[in-house]
């Protein structure tokens, strides 16, 4: 049976070597393989009135509303600009691990440069932040058509190391970025749960939106090991000398409480989150992009 | 608790493989560098107890089922907890020890007798090492067959005075007395299978059923002694009947050529004091290959009666003549050869003749010794008919040819009324009787001479012109119940035959006629033969046949006419000894036919007879005439040693003789072992007057045991089906303790399951079991 999406499965990914041409690859195979084109409109009209909050910018406030109604209200504009989208992908030593054809690193790179290229596309501005303890590589926002080289090495130029410090990063994502736009967090989220979470909700009361690509690889979510084996940390001196098979149902309720967790809480904050798996096809991190899109354009 | 097979309780040391296994999978880890480190740590720390525990219980279980593996092995035993209530159970070894003289095989400096000791020894040391209690009863082969079965006098002795060690509890200095014991004990020189000592020791078996009874038979286990087992197999299957367990332990490794003498046999001619003699001397080749070149040195010893010293009876050694050695060019595997030579002895007596044999592993069979009678001379009785003895002259002519021609035979003529005035007692110094011409006998004479045949005597018949045949018919044939071969039926003439020319005489191949057949005596053919008496044409020579013709004439008239008769022999010449009805007496091979008559007649002395090693030696002596104490000459340990025994029998007031016997004395300690040896004995009894009459005769050894092939562990057994044997030899484990107290092999193997099961189950939950799609 023929597979339209057999060259955005990882084995076909893993043979383009060069990161740009690979989210061409992957963007354009996913589009092909689509019935419909995705709607991306834009607009610099009236969309709403919001009752003012002090703090509120002087030069929205509608006062014509005042005069009539003898309150406050400021108006809300779409955004000149299209769509801002800035990709925070964690390049942290615990994203090297992966048995499969991409690690976690690759697979969150090449998921990254091929939304990158599906916004530059739309002539959307697109940007990216790699980091793992502290930022690593910065490219600024661009809506240029060849802007995905500048982001794709930036990515290309990462490599993982050190741990993962969230909420020291996302907070200085949100001071670097004042202006509203799409954040999208692409890690596997193995660090302090309450600081991730938290970066999130600051994010999030920064007026962005925010969607989460958690990338976890097979081996973490199934734990298929046996036999005496030494585990030892990625980021952390711990090991552990275990037979896998003993430990392996505690690990997944813990690795499911971790996920429910997360789900629960970004559910709370909304924030959009998808688990994606390094064995499935790059269209996963794709549709979950498209489906915010067009969840935020129902929501305006 | 004790184990069967302690030198395999190293194996316990095994039970640590496992752990040494799990340390060396804990430095084998396979390694991964991973990201969820903390769910990882997590779940440990939450399971880690159990983790431990299973892994601890996992670990005990594995070793516990490699020492249950080695205790199965090693036969773990225990006493029965229920029967020590009640008293403990004992192990009862009962061994036989086979000391046939087949076992004296020597491999390098040992032989399988020293190897069965060493068993011996070994099972002592064993039993005597546990910490059960064990019994420990032998009984020698030797020694079962002195219970009666050796054909003696039927006064068994006690059984229990028959063993060595009768239950005797082995304690710690048991296989002191045992060594002491030991030294005691040597190869007789008998031919014994098993049958005796297993029937013997079946009823101390079944007297001990309260114990745990093991029957050991060490032997060599030749095949000619389970030629036919029945009754081994009856007394076998009796043992374990009553709950004994049977072992068989075979004391030599392999079979081993063998040489033996077989016989010394003096050939049938007359034997007498100055008349050269020829013996056959018989050697057989027990191995399966060709022998060649074997050497048989040949010694005579003659004993002169005249130099008689009764007061020192051990002086009496006789004078030893050494022969030239014999060679034999070859002896076919499993064959005999037989070689002729001639011996002489000056003066009367019972003399002997002694045969040796180069060395090889069996020594017993390299010697046979052979007492040969010779007499002064060969007393024969001749009864002649005729008034003028014609036919007696003729005769003894040809037994007496000359001064210069010493045939031994010395011929005494009488009249036919001899026979009705003697005794058939003094018939009995006669080697022979002839009747010649004889008319006719009295019913006394008939019964004379029926008694002397029938005790084996010869009797030779001539007939002639004054024979009455009706009286021949009535009372010497009797209608085939008598003396005569055959009935008489008339005189007839045999009529010339000008035409053919064919010789009168037509001899079977027959000790009488063989020197005159073919063509080595061409002159038989010239005897002319005129008249004979004509048998009825109805009669045949019976089918059983002790009757048989041995020469017809030119007619096929029967001219020679043997039969058996008792223990003798009766031969009837249907013509006259005389030359009246022929002229055989004037031709010269009628000296030939009547010296070939009477050495086929004559009777075989007494000590010619084949006597075993073992078998008692009786005296029979006259109550009138002997005093009641004989002394016996028997063979010493050391060779050319001898050994008096004293033995005096009371005299019975009823009866004309009495019996004076060594060998056989149930009382004696010595029992069989008095005619133990090969060698030749005798018997001094002694006259009321004090004259000394010497008896002399031989014992030899068994040659049947000298064969030495081997029946194989799956003959053995399957001959004595549905008897079950466990069947080792001398150098295997016999594991002796093994048995004692109750064998935890089954309840081990039980556990054993039940472990592994166990463990399955638990590798199982501790999740040691790969599942599909694992990564290892």
């Amino acid at each position: 049976m023929h597979d339209s999406k057999r060259f955005l499965h990882p084995e076909a990914i893993k043979r383009i070597a060069r990161l740009d041409l690979r989210a061409r690859h992957v963007v354009e195979g996913f589009l092909s393989g689509m019935h419909r084109s995705p709607y991306f409109g834009q607009s610099v009209e009236f969309l709403q009135h919001r009752e003012y909050v002090m703090g509120d910018d002087l030069r929205h406030v509608d006062w014509k509303v005042w005069a009539r109604q003898d309150r406050l209200y400021v108006k809300q504009f779409e955004e000149e600009t299209n769509l801002r989208c800035t990709f925070l992908v964690d390049v942290s030593r615990s994203m090297e691990y992966g048995r499969g054809p991409l690690n976690k690193y690759e697979y969150a790179c090449t998921a990254a440069a091929s939304l990158a290229y599906l916004v530059l596309r739309q002539q959307d501005a697109a940007g990216c932040v790699s980091f793992d303890d502290k930022i690593r590589q910065r490219v600024p926002l661009r809506s240029k058509r060849n802007h995905l080289l500048a982001i794709a090495e930036a990515l290309a130029v990462s490599e993982p190391q050190d741990k993962t410090d969230m909420f020291a990063i996302l907070s200085g994502v949100a001071e670097t970025y004042p202006r509203r736009g799409m954040m999208v967090l692409v890690s596997d989220l193995l660090t302090d749960q309450g600081l991730l979470l938290k970066g999130l909700k600051l994010l999030r009361q920064r007026g962005h939106d925010v969607l989460v690509l958690h990338i976890m690889d097979d081996d973490e979510l199934d734990f298929p090991f046996a036999g005496p084996t030494r585990f030892e940390g990625l980021e952390s001196p711990d090991f552990l000398n275990c037979n896998p098979r003993a430990l392996r149902d505690g690990y997944l309720e813990a690795v499911q409480q971790f996920l429910d967790h997360i789900r629960r809480e970004c559910a709370k904050n909304s924030v959009d989150y998808q688990l994606i798996r390094t064995s499935e096809p790059l269209d996963a991190a794709l549709v979950t992009f498209i489906s915010r899109r067009l969840g935020s354009m129902s929501r305006k | 608790m004790q184990f069967v097979y302690t030198a395999l309780t190293w194996g316990f040391l095994l039970a640590l493989v496992p752990l040494a296994i799990h340390l060396i999978n804990m430095m084998r880890h396979h390694r991964v560098r991973w990201a969820a480190m903390d769910f990882l740590l997590a779940s440990y720390k939450k399971h880690r107890k159990w983790i431990w525990l299973k892994q601890l219980l996992l670990l005990l279980m594995r070793m516990a089922a490699v020492a249950l593996v080695v205790a199965m092995l090693a036969k773990l035993v225990s006493r029965n907890q229920w029967s020590a209530l009640l008293g403990s159970k004992a192990t009862h070894h009962f061994v036989l020890l086979d000391d046939s003289y087949s076992m004296s095989d020597r491999t390098g400096a040992a032989t399988a007798f020293d190897a069965a000791g060493q068993v011996m020894a070994r099972i002592a040391a064993e039993a005597g090492q546990s910490d059960f209690q064990h019994k420990f009863t032998l009984l020698r082969y030797s020694q079962a067959l002195s219970n009666g079965s050796a054909g003696g006098n039927g006064q068994d002795k006690p059984a229990d005075t028959l063993l060595d060690f009768n239950a005797e509890t082995v304690d710690a200095n048991f296989d002191v007395r045992l060594e002491e014991k030991r030294r005691g004990f040597e190869v007789t020189e008998l031919s014994i299978g098993p049958t005796a000592a297993l029937q013997l020791i079946r009823q101390f078996v079944t007297d001990a059923t309260q114990d745990q009874n093991i029957v050991y038979v060490l032997s060599d286990f030749r095949a000619i002694d389970w030629e036919a087992p029945t009754a081994a197999k009856e007394a076998l299957k009796q043992l374990q009947a009553s709950g004994a367990e049977v072992r068989f332990v075979r004391c030599v490794r392999n079979a081993q050529a063998n040489l033996g003498i077989e016989a010394i046999e003096p050939t049938g001619d007359t034997r007498a004091a100055g008349v050269p003699l020829f013996v056959n001397v018989t050697v057989r080749n027990h191995g399966d290959q060709a022998v060649r070149r074997v050497q048989v040195k040949l010694r005579t010893t003659f004993f002169d009666a005249s130099q008689l010293n009764t007061a020192a009876p051990q002086a009496n050694v006789g004078v030893s003549e050494d022969l030239p050695v014999v060679l034999i060019d070859e002896i076919p595997p499993g064959e005999t050869a037989t070689e002729r030579v001639q011996v002489y002895f000056p003066a009367p007596g019972q003399h002997v003749v002694e045969a040796t044999l180069p060395d090889d592993p069996i020594a017993a069979d390299n010697h046979r010794f052979s007492v040969i009678d010779f007499p002064a001379g060969e007393p024969v009785l001749v009864i002649d008919g005729n008034a003028q003895q014609r036919n007696a002259f003729y005769l003894t002519s040809a037994f007496e040819p000359g001064a210069r021609a010493n045939t031994g035979i010395r011929p005494e003529v009488q009249s036919p009324d001899y026979l009705r005035d003697t005794t058939a007692a003094a018939l009995q110094r006669f080697r022979t009787i002839y009747l010649l011409d004889v008319p006719q006998l009295d019913a006394r004479g008939v019964k004379n001479l029926e008694a002397y045949v029938r005790g084996g005597g010869g009797l030779g018949i001539f007939l002639g012109p004054n024979v009455n045949y009706a009286s021949y018919n009535s009372t010497l044939y009797r209608a085939g119940q008598g003396l005569l071969p055959a009935p008489l039926d008339r005189e007839d003439e045999l009529l010339a035959d000008p035409i053919e020319h064919k010789p009168d005489i037509e001899a079977e191949r027959h000790p009488i006629f063989a020197p005159l057949l073919d063509e080595q005596n061409p002159l038989i053919r010239l005897v002319n033969i005129e008249r004979y008496v004509r048998v009825p044409a109805s009669w045949q020579p019976a089918k059983d046949g002790t009757a048989r013709v041995l020469a017809r004439l030119r007619n096929l008239a029967p001219l020679a006419i043997e039969q058996a008769y008792g223990e003798g022999r009766v031969v009837l010449f249907t013509t006259t000894a005389a030359p009246d009805w022929n002229g055989w007496a004037n031709d010269p091979t009628f000296v030939v036919l009547a010296l070939k008559l009477q050495s086929y007649l004559a009777r075989p002395p007494a000590s010619d007879q084949a006597r075993r090693v073992g078998t008692p030696i009786v005296v029979e002596l006259e109550t009138s005439r002997y005093r009641p104490e004989v002394k016996f000459l028997v063979p010493g340990p050391r060779a050319g040693n001898r050994i008096v025994i004293e033995r005096a029998t009371a005299p019975p007031t009823d009866a004309t003789t009495f019996t004076v016997a060594v060998g056989q004395s149930p009382t004696s300690p010595t029992g069989i072992g008095e005619t133990g040896r090969a060698g030749y004995y005798d018997a001094w009894p002694t006259t009321l007057e004090g004259q000394v009459t010497p008896r002399r005769l031989a014992l030899n050894v068994e040659p049947r045991e000298g064969h030495l092939a081997l029946l194989e562990p799956s003959a053995i057994t399957s001959k004595l089906a549905p008897a079950k044997i466990e069947f080792s030899h001398f150098d295997d484990d016999l594991g002796v303790t093994g048995d004692a107290g109750n064998n935890l092999s089954l309840p081990l193997l039980g556990l054993l399951v039940a472990l592994l099961l166990g463990e399955q189950l638990l590798a199982y939950s501790a999740s040691y079991h790969s599942l599909p799609q694992m990564v290892h």
